[in-house]
């Protein structure tokens, strides 16, 4: 088999396995955002949980923190608990659709997606060129 | 021209009108997370500001709403907060829709 032919077969079984990727994808990001996650403040007196797709489900406040804490603090914490949630929430469900890291910016995507799709064209002109020898022979 | 090299040419403008897509849906990513967005409560002992991340960025407590016991402060921040964020992502959703080209919209909006 050669390289155009190998290509292509690739490309065919790709295309092929697709639904069944899909639906396996959409299965792990709804569970992802069903499921529960939990941000603290740095002191461990505020909790957020949310769910996975980032809605606020609870805010527990310790009672120390009401009662040592004065209200700009505790409103402090909670916006860091919440965030710290938020945070979890949408990793987990960038972790279920497969995407990469969130420190793979833009920038580096569109290269990526840029470098894919010269390789596609470079197969593609390969193929092009097997095709034309062979019909020249 | 032969098959492949008019494939070869859609491909490319395809890549084109992706990449162009792209910056669109990014600069408005960017414009939308950079909005506030504001609830607050009806008797005026919280108020919650988000940001179109979704984020919060500001929280501000009275200091009765301590004093109403840690059910009621839950039940309080809660709602709050959700309806910080329920705005800011319906925001966003939004303003992506809109960048989306119109072709493509209504279907991404189902």
């Amino acid at each position: 088999m050669s390289d155009a032919e190998r290509s292509l077969a690739a490309l065919e079984q790709a295309i092929a396995d697709y639904p069944r990727q899909l639906a396996e994808t959409t299965e792990r990001v709804d569970a992802a955002a069903s499921a529960t996650v939990t941000g603290q403040d740095e002191g461990g007196l505020v909790t957020v949980t949310a769910s996975g797709a980032g809605h606020i489900l609870a805010v527990r406040v310790s009672p120390r923190a009401l009662r040592d804490l004065d209200a700009r603090t505790v409103a402090a914490r909670v916006a860091a608990a919440a965030n710290a949630a938020l945070a979890r929430a949408e990793q987990s469900l960038a972790e279920a659709a497969g995407h990469a890291p969130a420190d793979l910016d833009e920038e580096r995507k569109m290269r990526a997606f840029e470098q894919r799709m010269d390789a596609t064209m470079d197969r593609l002109d390969r193929l092009d060129r097997s095709l034309d020898r062979l019909l020249d022979q | 021209m032969s098959d492949f090299d008019e494939l070869g040419n859609r491909l490319r403008a395809i890549s084109e009108e992706l990449a162009e897509v792209s910056a669109r849906l990014q600069s408005t990513a960017e414009a939308a997370q950079g909005r506030d967005f504001r609830a607050a409560d009806p008797d005026g002992r919280a108020e919650v500001v988000v940001d179109g991340r979704p984020r919060v960025v500001e929280l501000n407590l009275r200091p009765d709403a301590l004093r109403s016991g840690p059910e009621e402060l839950d039940r309080l921040l809660t709602g709050l907060l959700n309806d910080g964020l329920t705005q800011a992502r319906a925001a966003t959703r939004q303003a992506m829709l809109e960048a989306l080209p119109e072709q493509i919209r209504d279907e991404v909006a189902r």
